[in-house]
């Protein structure tokens, strides 16, 4: 049995116990911490390993007065969160979305968080395995794909929302996009001469939508301008050996750097003490033939190194 | 990863405070490095390859070995010499060999190509001069003697870089008595690229 999947199982045990107890304390009465009988019967059959079994019980459980136990919804979500395990983690979202729909029905009728010690660490198991398949996706993606990452992402982020209202997603979000423009810029690197321009374009667009946030802004922005200075070059370096397509090359190399420039431009503007920016700027300007940028780069990379 | 944390509770509830950078930290890729070749040499280094090609092709029966020398270039000498490493220019083996300018004009031998860089450069411009003058006076010389713009003496061609807006080009602008007196002739296609 997996390591979380027995602290589950001890959470649960003692859940149970606890429940149980406040159950006795409250002489059986359908308190918010107290057990219906479907819904004992359910843990019962969970901790058997009878899952299926368990979350039948249980919709029979929702469909009654037991819908109104916060636990039962608890259980509900652990159950299904155990059927994902034993399932094998399936990426797809259909048990962790039902768990987390559970979750969220969990909380809504337990108000004071008394059972957050256990809603809490379930919402922690379901974020962090779709950072895993946030991470899977990720290394699986191609520019013709939907962009499956994004959807985990959004699932991870709904989870967020929940373990914390003022949660905010940019910097994770900015974060995936970023990891997504490199991995398709590497692999645009990788392919060189032959079908490099939908991995460049997926890996543009995403580092174009990371950029427009303001977490870690310049750093999308100066990624994305070298990604496009180095596409440039390598598209030039790899023009067929023809005077039309070495031409061809070099306008289409020209626009890039253009455009490396301009991002730099905007790095610099946002980070003015970037002095990386500043090298970077002065190699693109070399390449775009603008000696008054060089000179203006240099004088700023002086500067910043203290005049040395 | 992920199983590490499991199911442990929080601590800090009832917000539960993660550090997502940190759980991807295998998995954040290094800002990259920009590409630092020596771009101009390498977009000269594609134009006098097609340039020897096509120029020479013709003649090439007349030559026993395709020798190209770089003059204060080595960027576009050591471009060159991967391009062709291994290779040829219409089937001959190619000799590429950098020099400094007084290297130049101490240089005896002949070539089947010259290129001059640093043309343009008002300090460097003065050596330069006397360095092909020297190699010049020497002998008979039949080398193609190719610029990087400036319209030094005994030159045959300057290769220019041009922008317009932001587009960039290289065009020729050839010495047309230098080179007939040579018997030398653009190729057709390199003649569509005669600066304006």
């Amino acid at each position: 049995m997996h390591r979380d999947s027995s602290h589950a199982r001890r959470g649960l045990r003692l859940f149970f116990a606890i429940g149980l107890t406040i159950n006795i304390m409250l002489g059986g009465v359908g308190e918010l911490q107290s057990q219906g009988e479907l819904t004992r019967s359910a843990i019962a059959l969970a901790e058997a390993g009878k899952l299926e079994d368990a979350e039948y019980k249980l919709a029979a459980a929702m469909a009654g007065p037991e819908a109104e136990d916060a636990m039962t919804w608890y259980v509900h979500a652990f159950v299904l969160k155990e059927r994902y395990i034993a399932e094998g983690r399936p990426p797809d979202e259909n048990l962790r979305s039902r768990s987390l729909a559970s979750v969220e029905k969990c909380m809504q009728r337990d108000p004071q968080g008394e059972l957050s010690r256990w809603t809490l660490p379930l919402l922690e198991f379901l974020a962090e395995s779709h950072v895993g398949d946030v991470k899977a996706a990720i290394s699986a993606i191609r520019p013709d794909d939907p962009p499956t990452a994004l959807d985990h992402f959004a699932a991870y982020s709904d989870v967020q929302s929940l373990l914390d209202p003022d949660w905010d997603e940019d910097a994770e979000w900015v974060l995936v996009h970023q990891q997504i423009g490199e991995r398709a810029i590497q692999e645009a690197t990788r392919l060189e001469k032959k079908g490099a321009g939908p991995w460049f374009a997926m890996g543009v667009h995403h580092y174009s939508l990371a950029s427009q946030r303001a977490h870690d802004q310049p750093r999308s922005l100066f990624n994305l301008a070298v990604h496009t200075y180095n596409q440039g070059v390598r598209e030039f370096r790899y023009a067929e050996d023809d005077l039309d397509a070495i031409d061809g090359a070099l306008r289409q190399a020209a626009s890039h750097w253009q455009n490396a420039s301009d991002l730099l431009d905007t790095t610099i503007e946002k980070d003015p003490e970037n002095t990386k920016a500043y090298e970077a700027l002065a190699i693109v300007s070399t390449a775009l033939l603008n000696q008054e940028r060089i000179d203006w780069c240099k004088e700023h990379i002086q500067e910043l190194r203290g005049g040395e | 990863m992920i199983m590490a944390i499991g199911l442990w509770p929080c601590k800090a509830l009832p917000h539960c405070t993660r550090d997502f950078p940190a759980q991807t930290q295998g998995w954040v890729v290094a800002d990259p490095e920009i590409d630092k070749s020596p771009v101009w040499a390498l977009i000269y280094g594609r134009y006098l390859y097609l340039l020897g090609c096509e120029m020479f092709w013709p003649n090439i029966d007349r030559l026993d070995r395709f020798r190209i020398a770089v003059v204060n270039w080595p960027d576009l000498a050591e471009d060159l010499g991967d391009r062709l490493d291994g290779r040829s220019i219409a089937g001959l083996p190619v000799d590429i060999i950098p020099f400094d300018a007084p290297g130049f004009g101490s240089e005896k031998g002949d070539f089947t190509m010259v290129f001059v860089g640093g043309s343009l450069d008002p300090k460097g411009e003065k050596p330069l001069a006397e360095g092909l003058s020297r190699w010049m006076k020497k002998s008979a010389r039949t080398a193609l003697v190719i610029t990087d713009g400036a319209a030094l003496a005994g030159h045959d061609l300057a290769f220019k870089r041009m922008k317009d807006g932001t587009g960039l080009s290289l065009c020729l602008q050839p010495d047309d008595l230098s080179l007939s007196a040579k018997t030398l002739e653009l190729p057709p296609h390199f003649l569509q690229k005669l600066c304006p």
